[in-house]
């Protein structure tokens, strides 16, 4: 136990800080003396590999036998007042006099140097983390975009987006969460854009986050969404450093973590999940063409297998007469209904998806043989399944492909399978009891207070220019409405 | 989550779309009909000449809403009528609404019965509606208004394709001879539109949910020009395309309309696709009349919050229905009787003797 908690003579400081890190070998004592003077004893304390052993070496203990500075004290307290006045060679420096915020700044990779006889300890930076280097992304697309993708360290994030946006209203407000994982995290807004109520609320929320450890975005995630229970993303996640900096000049609030590769953009609406980076690197046509399809396959994915479902066993009357003598022929020798096909057909779609999402990379090809090829002819020519369904599943499936964002792709899914389960019972009226939950669920959304749903449902603008379709860059004028900026129009910002 | 809900608030949008809404599912199952019994092949002129009372009405309730923003339904009374009258009006309305939902929930479910699932117990189709219902009451205002506003958009989506689809169908000769004979048969049928378009009165019951912007005016511009639009388009399709001597003789004649339609080399049966499009407006209506029960409930009885009693409610009207009338007919000849009178009296009648009382009490 920890006598008092605060810092007693250099002894009794050490003595404690081993007790505190009993268990832990990497933290390392180094007694070092002052010009080699034994009334002059000093002790370095750091955790190996998250400090540069040469920072050290070069920076504390090389000046403390080297420096002239230190050349005429003659007792430790004139030691500590030089080491204070630039003695020992530091870009951040931390005065020290509790036993707490000894062990929090030893936890973040500073050098403490503990004086004897003295109350005080001197704590520098000499952080030295292995993290990997800034490369190309590897889940988003970067089609003629910068290929610089976040990595784990969030200094270096902040550096890529401070690169990016090169201006002094670019705001990064640090926070440190997680009771004991004492995560850091930024929070990044434009101060001359941004709507402050968004920033009051994301800092009051994650203040809130009273979790021990925050060691996954999930965790800032939950503590920020006021829906927990939907499946559709109430944030956009992203690797790329442009689509956050251009998110953060519409008026967003991005989030970044030490320890993940990703930043989350708040508030995302539903338009945010069907946009992507590629769409403001083509011509604006293809971008919205691009983006219709994309709502096109949303619908499809979640309404295809059960309106097959609704027309095959429900309402044939409505298919022309010769695809009706196919789709008859087809199911000819199968054993099972159609809706049993389609409910099975789309559980084995599921399976598949899960064993992709938890095999190695080098398994995935064979994954793909299994469950494309050998699952799906071997079930035609077995007379599983109809071919019929297994097409209309297949496109459906992959359709939510076509939806930039994983969460939505998730989250689709699994409504369609609702959709499908609900059809397969009251035929196309379940579909539309189905459609009318999902759009009470999306309806009754919001992210940081901004209905999920906007623009779509704007009172006054749809702000189509950058919504269900894009125009031209220079016809953007305008920020979003929904989110509330400081300055509406772009070019004035 | 009660204090929220109790907080959410209406854009004037979403508030006059909701009006679009709700008289569209009335509009396509009945005006044709209703309209044809007087103005026969001139029925289509009929919803232009009701505007001698619908642009009056659309005033008055214009600057009913300009005089009392943020006031309820029971305040602007109680300010015309004096708190008692008000009172009992409120219950009046109130009870005059649950028979209207009975039956427009009633309407929903014999249409799904008699058309798609022939066979089928309607209160399968009555309990499925008031569970979505339940949510949709729990959501909130808010919620029902965005709801409501993407639901606008895809029933705009399906009513121009329809026109699209017909266009080839229409036969000019059922719609003509307009002549000056017929002008007072088509004043006569005005009523039968304005029980529909009148519905623009029940917006005044949650006039306290809105927030009104300076410009609303324009907006209650644009939705009658739509509304008096849309009411001609249906009712000019419909007759152009049957004549209405046929339309005279058919069960939900739109309905039928859109079972001509034949697409692509041979795909028939459109109307099971439009149908469950239909329905998502049916489910809006639903939603809609019963917020304004609830709503007005709340102004009568003093009551804190809507949503306790949502439940209680819901399963009143489960039983309600039930009860309410036994087969389509009856429900034709309860909306012809009943609810068509009623409508013209609470929604015509009942904002212009506001306003007149309103005007010599020096209220509005």
């Amino acid at each position: 136990m920890i006598e008092d908690h605060v810092m007693k003579d250099m002894e009794v400081t050490i003595e404690n800080t081993k007790k505190i890190f009993s268990t832990q070998d990497d933290v390392k004592y180094k007694v070092t003396l002052i010009r080699g003077e034994p009334e002059l004893k000093v002790v370095i304390v750091y955790i190996d590999g998250m400090v540069k052993i040469t920072s050290v070496n070069e920076d504390i203990i090389r000046p403390l036998n080297e420096n002239p500075v230190f050349g005429s004290v003659a007792t430790l307290q004139e030691a500590y007042r030089a080491a204070l006045n630039g003695g020992i060679y530091h870009g951040n420096m931390v005065v020290i006099s509790k036993m707490e915020e000894l062990i929090s700044t030893l936890l973040s990779g500073f050098s403490i140097v503990v004086f004897d006889e003295l109350k005080t300890a001197l704590a520098f930076e000499t952080k030295g983390f292995e993290f990997r280097s800034v490369a190309a992304g590897q889940e988003e697309n970067t089609f003629k975009s910068a290929k610089e993708a976040f990595v784990e360290n969030v200094r270096v994030n902040v550096s890529l987006v401070r690169q990016k946006l090169k201006t002094r209203h670019l705001a990064v407000h640090e926070m440190d969460v997680g009771e004991k994982s004492n995560t850091t995290c930024s929070i990044l807004y434009m101060n001359n854009i941004c709507n402050e109520e968004f920033v009051n609320t994301v800092i009051t929320r994650i203040k809130n986050i009273k979790q021990e450890d925050v060691l996954s975005m999930q965790d800032i995630y939950e503590g920020l969404v006021e829906h927990k229970y939907t499946m559709f993303p109430q944030s956009k996640s992203t690797e790329s450093a442009s689509v956050l900096c251009s998110s953060l000049m519409e008026g967003k609030i991005a989030i970044l973590m030490n320890g993940i590769p990703y930043g989350l953009i708040f508030p995302t609406v539903f338009g945010d999940l069907f946009n992507s980076a590629f769409d403001y690197n083509i011509n604006f046509a293809l971008a919205s063409f691009f983006r219709i399809m994309r709502y096109a396959s949303f619908l499809m994915t979640l309404l295809l297998p059960g309106i097959y479902v609704a027309i095959a066993e429900y309402h044939p009357e409505m298919i022309p007469f010769a695809l009706l003598n196919t789709i008859g022929a087809s199911k000819a020798g199968t054993p099972f209904g159609t809706v049993m096909e389609v409910l099975l057909m789309s559980f084995t779609f599921y399976v598949l998806i899960q064993v992709s999402m938890q095999v190695p990379s080098s398994m995935g090809s064979a994954v793909s043989i299994v469950g494309g090829i050998v699952l799906g002819q071997a079930a035609v020519q077995a007379q599983l399944v109809s071919p019929g369904v297994i097409v209309v599943i297949a496109a459906a499936s992959i359709a939510a492909l076509a939806i930039p964002n994983k969460d939505a792709n998730f989250a689709t899914w699994i409504w369609q399978g609702f959709i499908t389960i609900l059809t397969a019972v009251l035929g196309l009226y379940g579909l539309t009891f189905g459609v009318i939950l999902l759009l009470y669920s999306l309806a009754r959304l919001e992210s940081l207070g901004v209905p999920y749903l906007s623009p779509y449902i704007h009172p006054k603008k749809m702000q189509l220019e950058d919504s269900l379709v894009r125009f031209p860059l220079t016809d953007i004028q305008n920020r979003p409405t929904y989110l509330k900026p400081k300055i509406k129009e772009r070019k004035k910002a | 989550m009660s204090n929220q809900i109790g907080k959410q608030r209406l854009t004037v949008s979403e508030w006059l779309l909701m009006y679009a809404v709700i008289t569209y599912a009335p509009t396509t199952r009945a005006l044709t009909q209703m309209t044809i019994t007087n103005a026969k092949e001139m029925a289509w002129m009929v919803p232009v000449a009701s505007c001698i009372v619908y642009v009056p009405l659309m005033a008055i309730i214009v600057s009913i809403v300009k005089k009392f923003q943020g006031k309820s339904f029971i305040d602007i009374m109680s300010a015309c009528f004096g708190k008692t009258v008000s009172k009992i009006l409120g219950v009046i309305i109130m009870v005059y609404l649950l028979v209207l939902l009975a039956m427009y929930i009633r309407y929903s479910t014999d249409q799904l019965t008699s058309t798609v699932y022939i066979g089928t117990d309607y209160r399968i189709f009555v309990f499925l509606e008031l569970f979505a219902i339940f949510f949709m009451l729990r959501g909130g205002i808010a919620t029902i208004g965005r709801m409501n506003k993407i639901v606008f958009f895809l029933l705009i989506i399906q009513f121009l394709l329809l026109l699209v689809f017909l266009v080839k169908e229409l036969d000019i000769n059922n719609v003509t001879p307009v002549h000056i004979g017929g002008i007072p048969n088509v004043l006569r049928s005005t009523l039968d539109v304005l029980s529909i378009s009148g519905y623009v009165t029940f917006l005044l019951i949650f006039n306290d949910k809105v927030v009104i912007y300076d410009k609303f005016k324009k907006g209650f511009v644009r939705i009658g020009i739509f509304m008096i639009t849309a009411l001609t388009l249906i009712v000019f399709w419909t007759l152009s395309i049957f004549g209405w001597r046929i339309v005279e003789h058919l069960n939900y004649p739109f309905f039928q309309v859109v079972k001509g339609i034949i697409i692509f080399k041979g795909m028939t049966g459109m109307e099971a696709l439009f149908l469950s499009l239909w329905l998502l407006s049916e489910f809006m209506i639903i939603c809609f009349f019963s917020y304004c029960i609830l709503h007005l409930a709340k102004g009568v009885f003093n009551i804190k919050s809507e949503l306790p009693f949502i439940s209680v409610f819901l399963v009143f009207m489960f039983l309600f229905t039930q009860y309410f009338c036994s087969n389509t007919l009856e429900l034709q000849t309860f909306s012809r009787s009943i609810a068509f009178p009623t409508n013209i009296i609470i929604t015509i009648v009942l904002p212009f003797m506001l306003f007149v009382v309103g005007k010599i009490r020096k209220k509005i």
